[in-house]
């Protein structure tokens, strides 16, 4: 994939999957399956100094509103909590996201102080492990408004209520206004559920390339195929399908179902109609990502893992990667 | 006073329902389905109730889980029964939907028994209070309580006396009232044989040992040996007199979560390991507490053989995924024994699609379901001529028997699968799939399509493990084939019959109460016999 974003960004051991891999479903959104390389005796990661996501732990937000803390229970490696991580709950407390990735020490706890509350009218703190919490990532268009460096950076807590208002507006069946992300993941809690269930992991899938309709709009990989098994749904589901979601039932666009070219002919044809048109598609989709050129500038520090800020040399694109060791990358999470 | 439910009739028309409202358990998935699926399942009754209430009622002793038909005969009951004419055309009297139910509860566990009756006592939800199922009580609900608690010999009441004091007293209390149980506790022999000797002359006794009325002077007769050594028990614990409890408990009477509990409450000094081996356990319970029993050293002696096959399957994937090695070829060899007794439902000759896809590992609350439900079907089904695996990844096993097992896991290539499978030209190819196709949607269908086009004439069925509230039953792979939803091997039978609801009703009603006078009308009357009408 030269010139692509993985090659531009460092991601030397990751590949497209094959075109038959690639799902789409009728709403017009299609996820091509990113694979690392090789064969299931391979490593199945990008980096053997990543703890596994279940290390990651939330502790709730009694530091304050605003303020999200996450502990590593791993003793040996630092954990990554996902960019936008976000947290609604069935508590009298305010649902929280992060608004950038975040890393946390092995063994301790960290507070992130730049967090946003997304339930603007809920008092409360939420409390650490409930049952009741549920986690995804915030929808693809308020990613979009956190890649702001000044908004990502402000500690004030309320800083994504009128862009969560402007989300939930153009929906017909929400009548209520606000920064109340509940308004929209409550009632449609079962449909994001089955439509994410569209995009369940292949073999070896350590990312993803999302499209909606024609467009590229988010390129996710993460530390490993164990990550992605665990995360997939919060960024399927929470972000692109929301987000997808939202574009249908407020008619801002057009359902575009991919449609297969008529079958003929004997059964091998058939598997050869099949198999041509879906790499014709991964094509299409390798020549879009090498439309964008990134930037971003890494911290000096010691740390084995440093997050870095990516934004697009043209547009609005962006994201948060992390590097190892200065060069090698371990997770990209891209809004394009 | 809860308001009861009473379900308006419309002008009937066969609703559009499937064999999923005799499926039904109230587990969801991630987020709080169950809500909704529960809302939707709800309104499926109400409309089914509302078509034809004989149908409703006679359909619930077709194979189906205990919940649907604890819910749908909390439904009957909670409308009043009025004289239908059109009872004498298919030769049923007043009573059958009482029979009916009566046979549903004769039929499952005594645990899931109780469970459905205590839902006509009424249900809150333990957050909110909000009531949930509004409490009935007419002359109706309280017979069938106290028919099925009492009509039945004195091992077999001793045993549920033992074994569910606490849900007994409920009901009961419930049956009765407070008025009348109080009378009959202080020796009113009329009542007492009006609501429960009838049924059971010697039950006096067991109400003073479920109320707990005089149980120092409490002398039981043969019959209800577990009573006493409950009492026995009880006092040896108070005391915390360990030597006495274990001598009680080898006795091997007592069920084990009465010792355990009993130990507990009194903090007595026993090894756990010792009430394992000693307390009394069905088959299945001694299946479910394997490994806690194991755990505590336990020499305990599990009868694979009897068991069902989806609890097998089950046990595999424990062993297998806990990585235990023990009984493993055993838990194989009972699997294979149990495949051989086929399902009555004959296909004709069948290739099988099995989605071995990551969502087939089904819901939190109900995990590896859907998978475990498509391998007990795949076993019992008759006639197979291929099974194609469609994603899943495989894993060693400890056995030589059985070296790998398919896990669920991957996305699913459906219409590759399809294609092999009509490479073999059967009667019918059987794809068993939650109707997710991870794959450019269509495609499958499409395939579907293209073959129908060319002059293939298998017949399709997609048999669906999930139940989708969206779409009012089983999501479907194909638009214009029906998804069986299936979420017990056990259930294709109900498939069928519900299948063929919508052409022939008429015929429908005739088959169901052919079978309720040839089935119910005979094992209800026998037991009645037997168990209860005979000591009157």
């Amino acid at each position: 994939m030269s010139n692509s974003i993985f090659d531009q960004l460092g991601f030397t051991t990751v590949e497209l999957g094959e075109g038959e891999e690639i799902m789409s479903v009728e709403e017009g959104m299609t996820v091509v399956p990113i694979r690392i390389q090789g064969n299931n005796d391979s490593p199945r990661n990008l980096s053997r100094n990543v703890a596994r996501p279940e290390r990651m732990r939330f502790r709730g937000t009694r530091e304050g509103y605003g303020r999200m803390t996450f502990e590593n229970t791993d003793p040996d490696h630092d954990v990554i909590v996902p960019a936008n991580t976000m947290v609604l709950s069935d508590q009298s407390a305010q649902d929280h996201a992060t608004s950038e990735v975040g890393i946390v020490k092995k063994s301790s706890p960290k507070t992130f102080d730049n967090c946003c509350c997304v339930q603007q009218s809920q008092g409360g703190y939420l409390t650490a492990d409930h049952d009741g919490h549920h986690y995804d990532v915030l929808p693809y268009q308020l990613r979009k408004a956190l890649l702001n460096a000044t908004l990502r950076r402000n500690t004030e807590y309320g800083k994504l209520w009128k862009h969560i208002d402007t989300f939930l507006k153009p929906i017909p069946n929400i009548s209520h206004s606000g920064g109340h992300m509940e308004y929209f993941f409550k009632p449609y809690a079962k449909d994001l559920e089955d439509f994410a269930a569209q995009f369940e992991p292949v073999e070896n899938q350590i990312g993803g390339v999302v499209l909606f309709g024609n467009k590229v709009v988010g390129v996710e990989i993460m530390p490993s195929v164990e990550h992605w098994e665990f995360y997939w749904k919060w960024l399927i589901r929470g972000c692109y399908g929301a987000q997808m979601m939202q574009y249908v039932l407020s008619g801002s666009i057009k359902k575009s179902q991919l449609e297969l070219p008529r079958l003929s002919g004997d059964f091998n044809d058939v598997r050869r109609i099949i198999a041509n048109y879906m790499e014709s598609l991964k094509l299409q989709i390798m020549k879009a990502l090498t439309q964008h050129t990134f930037k971003g500038s890494i911290g000096t520090g010691k740390e084995l893992l440093k997050p870095v800020l990516l934004k697009s040399t043209k547009g609005d694109a962006g994201g948060d990667m992390i590097i190892e060791n200065t060069q090698s990358p371990v997770y990209l999470s891209l809004v394009l | 006073m809860a308001k009861k439910k009473v379900v308006k009739v419309k002008v009937p028309e066969v609703p559009e329902v499937d064999a999923s409202i005799l499926q039904f358990v109230p587990k969801g998935g991630f987020y709080n389905p169950t809500d909704m699926q529960m809302r939707k399942m709800e309104e499926l009754w109400g409309d089914f109730f509302s078509f034809d209430r004989i149908i409703f009622a006679l359909s619930t002793i077709l194979p189906g889980t205990a919940y649907s038909k604890g819910r749908m005969a909390q439904m009957l009951l909670s409308n009043p029964i009025k004289q239908e004419n059109a009872l004498v055309k298919y030769g049923l009297y007043d009573d059958f939907e009482y029979k009916v139910m009566l046979y549903n509860l004769m039929k499952e566990t005594p645990s899931r028994s109780l469970k459905n009756l205590l839902m006509l006592a009424g249900i809150k939800d333990k957050k909110t209070k909000e009531i949930q199922l509004p409490r009935i009580n007419n002359a109706r609900t309280r017979k069938l309580i106290l028919e099925y608690i009492f009509a039945r010999p004195d091992a077999s009441l001793d045993g549920l006396a033992v074994k569910f004091k606490q849900k007994l007293r409920k009901l009961i209390r419930h049956a009765l009232g407070k008025q009348n149980l109080h009378n009959i506790l202080k020796g009113d022999s009329t009542l007492f044989k009006l609501h429960i000797g009838r049924y059971k002359p010697s039950a006096m006794q067991v109400m003073q040992f479920l109320f707990n009325v005089d149980t120092e002077s409490l002398i039981v007769s043969e019959g209800f040996k577990k009573i006493a050594l409950y009492e026995q028990l009880k006092v040896a614990a108070a005391a915390g007199n360990s030597d006495d409890f274990v001598k009680i408990a080898e006795e091997k009477q007592l069920p084990v979560e009465v010792l355990i509990g009993y130990k507990n409450q009194a903090k007595l000094d026993i090894d756990l390991k010792k009430i394992y081996e000693v307390g009394q356990m069905s088959n299945r319970q001694k299946l479910q507490t394997e490994s806690a029993a194991k755990r505590t050293g336990a020499k305990t002696q599990v009868n694979y053989y009897t068991q069902d096959i989806y609890d097998l399957w089950k046990v595999l994937y424990h062993k297998l995924i806990s990585q235990e090695t023990d009984d493993f070829d055993r838990v194989i060899d009972a699997i294979t024994k149990k495949s051989t007794e086929k399902a009555a439902v004959n296909f004709g000759e069948t290739v099988v699609i099995f989605d071995c896809s990551y969502s087939m590992r089904g819901s939190v609350q109900r995990p590896m379901h859907p998978f475990y439900t498509g391998l007990s079907l795949v076993s019992t089904l008759d006639n197979i001529k291929k099974v194609i695996y469609v994603g899943g990844s495989f894993m060693n096993t400890p056995s030589d028997k059985w070296p790998k097992l398919i896990m669920p896991r991957g996305g699913t290539k459906l219409w590759e699968a399809l294609l092999q499978a009509a490479e073999m030209h059967p009667e019918t190819i059987l794809v068993i799939t939650d109707g997710y196709e991870n794959t450019v949607q269509g495609s499958f269908e499409s395939v579907y399509q293209y073959l129908r086009d060319n002059g293939h004439t298998f017949k399709l069925v997609q048999i669906n493990p999930v139940f989708a509230a969206e779409t009012s039953g089983a999501r479907r792979i194909v638009s214009t084939e029906p998804a069986l939803p299936l979420t017990d091997h056990k259930f294709l039978e109900t498939n069928f019959i519900f299948g063929l609801l919508k052409s022939h009703s008429e015929q429908i009603k005739t088959l169901l109460a052919n079978k309720f006078k040839d089935i119910v009308l005979k094992e209800v009357n026998q037991q009645v016999r037997i168990e209860g009408i005979k000591s009157r």
